[in-house]
């Protein structure tokens, strides 16, 4: 496969793959994900790539590793084509019987069929599986269909094409009117409107300007941004090239975290192959646009979320935030405009360039356009990825799609927003998931963390773990953020302890505005969240904990939340 | 993030740090000095002080400032690491499934501190936060820390810690059988 001179032969290949795919070879797709590959993907794989060659099927089979399809509480996953027949939990074992049967005789196999949890009868295709029955996936249209390592999978189903649109009819200036029009807001937390960063960065001046995809997903409990660069990173890439070309930039930065060595892995492939086609380099397409891009790892530090830590770490300082503004779309990496833009944001521009901004906008709410990816998890029944519009409720997202409450316990809060989000009761279930709706009851956005958490854990407990985290992860440049979490942690402590007093919640409570007030960036600035909202809707929970010990329960409980403490404190 | 570092440290072989360095042929500036500190901390399985004084001299970067850029990341350390490192995830789903009291029966096993090593160099525990796997929670990951030896090629390659193995949904009871695996190898 030779460099893409222009258009045309970017069409022409495409034609080419689309062809040769549409062959109407049965395919067997299985799962490549980090939880599908960890419950023994891989060996399903290998063991279906001998039943195939023994049986003399190759080039009549066809085999795929996809990214992650999101159900990883019932992995590994294996898809069918065609019919979409999807299988779960499946074992080695199983690999001849899946050729045998299915693919050579259409025979579906029941007992791998996902049961519905209402019915109990198996259900035959993936897309009406009740777990992907209520998600609109746009981001992750592809996780699950292409091959996150060959270009040519994505060339096939449409990819790049967006790049084709924006060369031949679209200047700069009416992209970013586009992607302002679609209403995108950053899904890295903040929100802030896609289209307005962009025309701060192409109004800049400057000789060089750079372009970032932050991929330093560092919420503990949140992998959205893991699974995009996984199982489909040409899409983030292809979001890339658009944004340079809308905004004149020629070089730019793939922030990824060292403890994602798939992602880091896929991502690189990903270059290389788009370099090797000429979808980067010089002059792109032939349309004078250049770019190449790089990956920088990430050496492990919270902080390194926010923008400009993320600069500084690839500047090669350490990774601490510094006063805005400037803002780094004036002055970013080396002094030169910069734009960052998160994953998710980045994988939703060619949606939004090949259907249109008036598409995009019809799906969601009033001021949050398009869908949401989270990330599943914690005591809930069906943990994995989902992508929903937004305005979905939070119920729908913990009860339809995620199947209650794991292991028969009731429901108590959900977390949402990781360590700088805060805590959903009972009450606040029917919350639609917006910006402002989240915000209003106390918590945010984020980037996608989503904590179920059951009724018997302790509230004061899971706040004390985010602040925890933070004080950990606290750069320690401002005074406010390195005393104030250090002091509310301990009063979290002393009360875990036993040992709370009635004026530490006071305390507590004006420690958190102020170093909510007077932090550097967003990472002091959010961190006491958890504390806030746990006392806003769980005040009881403190208040008993200040009676104790009387009761016997609670005092076992005390003794076990004690040892915990009495560890914490020994190790920070 | 306190950091030890090492009193007397053993001689360390930088050959293959100053080819790679040399192989680099591009000019040296600031925005190497992580790379190289995450082929240092590869290679070797932690930052030797020669190292680190080698990358500052052919940076040119302060000894002072290299120092300071190791010691702000939690990937490096500056004491070896033992021969298998086990990380256990206390991200937030694993948290609530309690990934606490497994880490508690490993440190009770071997006898160490999260962040330590073992005397006899077999096991460094660690905590990380969130490996991505929460439908598995609470999730234990051992692997050998050293890939050099075991694997050549470019620098990408040996960082990749693919072949690290994955426990999932592990209790506090099963974690003897999971070490017990290991303490021969």
């Amino acid at each position: 496969m030779g460099r893409l001179n222009s258009i045309q032969d970017l069409r022409t290949l495409r034609e080419k793959l689309k062809k040769e795919q549409e062959n109407g070879r049965p395919t067997v797709v299985v799962c490549g994900g980090t939880g599908c590959d960890t419950f023994g993907g891989h060996a399903i794989y290998e063991a279906l790539s001998n039943v195939i060659k023994d049986k003399g099927l190759e080039g009549k089979v066809s085999l795929k590793k996809t990214g992650c399809q999101g159900f990883c509480e019932r992995g590994p996953l294996v898809n069918l084509w065609p019919g979409n027949i999807f299988y779960q939990k499946v074992r080695e074992k199983d690999a001849s019987k899946i050729i045998d049967e299915t693919v050579l005789k259409g025979k579906v196999i029941e007992n791998l069929l996902c049961p519905d949890p209402q019915t109990g009868k198996p259900v035959h295709i993936q897309a009406e599986v009740p777990f992907y029955k209520k998600q609109l996936r746009l981001v992750l249209r592809f996780n699950g269909i292409v091959d996150p390592t060959r270009i040519d999978d994505y060339i096939a189903v449409g990819g790049y094409s967006s790049l084709e649109k924006v060369f031949e009819n679209m200047s700069p200036e009416q992209v970013i009117k586009e992607v302002a029009d679609s209403g995108l807001r950053g899904r890295g937390g903040a929100g802030f409107p896609t289209g307005k960063k962009w025309e701060f960065v192409r109004k800049a001046t400057g000789d060089i300007k750079y372009i970032i995809c932050n991929g330093d997903e560092g919420d503990p409990g949140a992998f959205m941004d893991r699974s995009v660069l996984e199982g489909n990173p040409h899409q983030v890439l292809e979001g890339m090239i658009v944004g340079a070309y809308a905004m004149g930039c020629r070089k730019g930065y793939f922030y990824v975290r060292a403890e994602y060595p798939m992602a880091v892995e896929h991502v690189q492939k990903a270059i290389d192959q788009a370099r090797e086609l000429g979808l980067l380099g010089q002059d792109i397409l032939g349309r004078g646009l250049d770019l190449d891009l790089e990956i920088k790892k990430g050496a492990g530090a919270f902080v390194c979320g926010e923008e400009t830590a993320l600069i500084a770490s690839i500047e090669g300082k350490r990774g601490m935030p510094r006063i805005r503004p400037p803002y780094p779309a004036i002055s970013g990496l080396w002094g030169k405009p910069t734009c960052i833009n998160n994953v998710e944001t980045l994988a939703n521009i060619p949606i939004i360039i090949e259907k249109g901004a008036k598409w995009y906008s019809s799906i969601g709410t009033q001021g949050s356009k398009g869908t949401k990816v989270f990330a599943l998890a914690g005591n809930v029944r069906n943990t994995g990825l989902v992508e929903v519009p937004m305005g979905t409720t939070l119920r729908e997202i913990i009860f339809d799609i995620g199947g209650g409450i794991a292991k028969g316990r009731k429901f108590k809060a959900a977390q949402i927003g990781g360590p700088s989000g805060g805590c959903v009761p009972e009450e606040h279930l029917d919350t639609p998931i917006d910006y402002e709706s989240l915000q209003k009851v106390g918590a945010i956005m984020g980037s996608g963390g989503l904590i179920v958490i059951d009724d018997k854990t302790s509230m004061v407990e899971i706040a004390r773990y985010f602040m925890n985290f933070v004080q950990d992860e606290s750069c320690g440049k401002c005074v406010p953020c390195r005393i104030g979490t250090r002091r509310m942690l301990e009063i979290l402590n002393r009360f875990l302890q036993g040992e709370g007093k009635e004026s530490d919640l006071d305390l507590l409570l004006e420690l958190a505005a102020n170093t909510r007030e007077t932090s550097l960036c967003g990472l002091g600035q959010t961190a006491p969240n958890p504390v806030l909202s746990t006392i806003r809707y769980f005040r009881h929970e403190y208040e008993t904990l200040l009676k104790k010990p009387t009761p016997e329960a609670a005092k076992a409980e005390t003794v076990e939340s004690k040892e915990k403490v009495k560890e914490g404190i020994e190790a920070g | 993030m306190k950091k030890e570092t090492l009193k007397l440290e053993p001689n360390v072989e930088l050959n293959s740090l100053e080819k790679y360095i040399k192989g680099l042929n591009h000019h040296l500036s600031t925005a190497d000095l992580i790379p190289l500190l995450q082929y240092t901390q590869d290679s070797f399985g932690y930052l030797p002080r020669q190292a680190m004084e080698l990358i500052s001299k052919q940076t040119r970067i302060p000894m002072s400032r290299v120092f300071g850029v190791a010691s702000f990341y939690t990937q490096f350390s500056f004491v070896p690491k033992g021969k298998f490192t086990i990380k256990v995830c206390v991200g937030t789903a694993c948290h609530v499934r309690g990934s606490e009291k497994v880490k508690a029966r490993i440190s009770e096993l071997l006898g160490i501190k999260d962040g330590k090593t073992t005397a006899d160099y077999r096991f460094t525990l660690e905590l990380v936060a969130c490996l991505g796997t929460c439908a598995l929670g609470p999730i234990v990951v051992i692997g050998s820390s050293k890939k050099a030896e075991s694997c050549c090629g470019g620098p990408m390659k040996q960082t990749l810690a693919l072949g690290d193995k994955f426990y999932g949904q592990v209790s506090p009871e099963k974690v003897q059988e999971i070490l017990g695996r290991y303490a021969k190898e």
